[in-house]
């Protein structure tokens, strides 16, 4: 049996990528008009939705990306709250947290360990940070991918939804790098999509 | 689940050095692979010991970074062999590591901390042509990668999958823990009054599943489940719930309701909280008194990515020897006392399923149910 896509429906979607920041929540805007470079900063999600999130300046750079992408969707809108208990996350990755990496290898060069960036040295660990604001307490997967796999995590959104394990799926491609590195090229970029069955 | 998903081979390199019967024969005895870091003695880091892989096992030229693919590899080979040697051509390759290889990171190399390319690597040297997924889940990455291949299976996109968990001591690993004072400076002890956080460990599991039961040792996979805290990126829920919730998912998803487990393989790190509200969130599950339970991380060192498939490794064998081993390391329990923790190797009084749980950094849960 392979997973197909009966009965289910793209609920909401977005994308933050190295133009600018737009989804389903109604959100459509460039990084020009925010008069800031992509991936952006700590002042980010303010900027853009005009209310205050007490923790995202101090997330990776990847992660505040993802939060972006899922508050432009709208999950608040689109996504019942009965459902949420339910809802699993789904999320891909080439990059991974690979700024976060050198972030905090250079602060042990320097003798100086970061600690607050450590916990972001996972590549799950954005995906716990997308939990926690909208509630989602369903399975939660995180593939590091070769770049010929993306499409890893909604081929497996599908099949939590064809088996009955998740009635509805947060999937997201994630890959945010804010410097350059020998081997992986500056890129931001996270495509979300509510599936839901 | 509907297919049965057996285990038809099995693989594993650990503080106790190469090979599964090592392995378990030394955890069933109680020893421990934690001891006076050697290899990583010079990393400036918290804690005076850690379960590394012996001296013996890696050869003596091995760089640093190819460590973790000489452990994943061996461990890989070893499950091949004694599921007879699948075809390798429609064998599909799970692989779960927290960081893979770091070089690039920290030194030179091409690494980048991306397990994906651990994967290729390990997919392209063995010679498996049946597709490679690579899962970075924290420390419930192997059971994550178990559940991953097993849905895959039952599906019936694939026969059958090897599913390698793997993860290589490395300072950058230990001087992060150090950081968020969640190193025991000693060996740890889950569940103990004493704990003081984690003794990390290394090393590599490996299991072949198929659908081909002809080829069973005997146990099979008949349930999983995942859930995510929702509360905080390291911190645990307090009550447990998501870890019961991962729990529950996968005694549903096997059809069994809690007084069918027989014996509870714990996640049990040493750190106060997770010790704390995992007996907090099983107990809960379980409505009282739960099933023997006992971890394994006071003997192999909490291995990562490695750790979801060598304690799978544990909770098969605690089947076929029906016996609950002993948590080392435990003089003075201090969680909810309705974890049944063992103390002294105990015979089951029956032995036809056990649950395996994990829980890691991002809220991420997992649970997997295993059948003989």
């Amino acid at each position: 049996m392979t997973p197909d896509a009966t009965n289910i429906t793209l609920a909401a979607t977005a994308s933050v990528d190295r133009d600018g920041i737009r989804g389903s929540s109604g959100v459509h805007t460039t990084w020009r008009e925010l008069g800031i470079a992509a991936p952006g900063d700590g002042r980010t999600f303010r900027a853009v939705f005009g209310r205050s999130d007490e923790t995202f300046r101090r997330l990776d750079v990847a992660s505040r990306v993802l939060v972006l992408a899922c508050e432009a969707a709208g999950l608040d809108r689109f996504l019942p709250r009965a459902r949420r208990v339910d809802t699993a996350l789904v999320v891909e990755t080439t990059i991974g947290c690979l700024d976060a990496d050198l972030q905090f290898a250079a602060s042990l060069r320097a003798e100086m360990c970061d600690a607050p960036i450590f916990p972001y040295t996972l590549p799950s660990t954005c995906l716990g940070e997308v939990a926690l604001r909208h509630g989602l307490r369903g399975i939660s997967t995180c593939f590091c991918i070769a770049p010929s796999e993306r499409g890893t995590a909604e081929l497996e959104a599908r099949r939590l939804l064809t088996t009955g394990e998740a009635p509805a799926v947060l999937v997201a491609t994630l890959d945010v790098l804010a410097r350059d590195v020998d081997g992986a090229a500056r890129e931001c970029l996270a495509n979300v999509q509510l599936l839901v069955r | 689940m509907t297919t049965r998903v057996v285990i038809a081979g099995r693989g594993a390199v650990t503080g106790f050095g190469r090979g599964t019967r090592t392995f378990l024969d030394a955890t069933f005895r109680g020893a421990s692979a934690i001891a006076p870091r050697r290899r990583t003695a010079p990393f400036a880091v918290p804690t005076s010991v850690a379960a590394e892989v012996p001296a013996d096992v890696p050869p003596p030229d091995l760089p640093p970074h190819d460590h973790a693919f000489f452990f994943a590899k061996v461990a890989a080979e070893e499950a091949l062999a004694e599921a007879n040697e699948p075809a390798r051509g429609s064998l599909a390759l799970v692989l779960a590591s927290t960081k893979g290889d770091l070089s690039g990171v920290v030194g030179n190399g091409i690494g980048l901390g991306q397990p994906w390319r651990l994967a290729d690597r390990l997919a392209h040297s063995l010679g498996i042509g049946g597709g490679v997924t690579t899962i970075s889940c924290a420390c419930a990455s192997g059971l994550v990668a178990i559940a991953t291949a097993a849905r895959r299976i039952t599906l019936g996109e694939i026969t059958h999958a090897l599913v390698v968990g793997v993860d290589a001591l490395h300072e950058f690993v230990m001087a992060g823990f150090g950081s968020v004072g969640a190193l025991d400076p000693e060996p740890c002890r889950p569940f103990d009054r004493a704990r003081r956080g984690v003794t990390l460990g290394e090393g590599a599991g490996a299991l072949l599943l198929t659908r081909d039961t002809s080829r069973s040792l005997g146990v099979a996979i008949t349930g999983h489940g995942g859930a995510n805290d929702a509360c905080h990126v390291t911190g645990p829920d307090r009550q447990g719930a998501g870890l019961a919730l991962a729990a529950r998912r996968a005694l549903s998803n096997a059809n069994l309701t809690t007084s069918d487990v027989d014996v509870l393989h714990v996640h049990g790190t040493g750190t106060e909280a997770n010790d704390a509200t995992e007996a907090i969130g099983l107990a809960a599950l379980f409505a009282g008194r739960t099933p023997p339970a006992f971890g394994t991380k006071a003997q192999t060192g909490h291995t990562l990515g490695a750790a979801g498939v060598l304690e799978s490794l544990v909770a098969i064998e605690a089947l076929q020897r029906g016996i609950a081993a002993t948590n080392v390391g435990l003089a003075d329990p201090s969680v909810d006392a309705r974890l049944d923790l063992v103390r002294e190797p105990r015979r089951l009084e029956r032995s036809r399923r056990a649950l395996k749980v994990a829980s890691g950094f991002g809220g991420v849960q997992a649970a997997v149910v295993f059948e003989a």
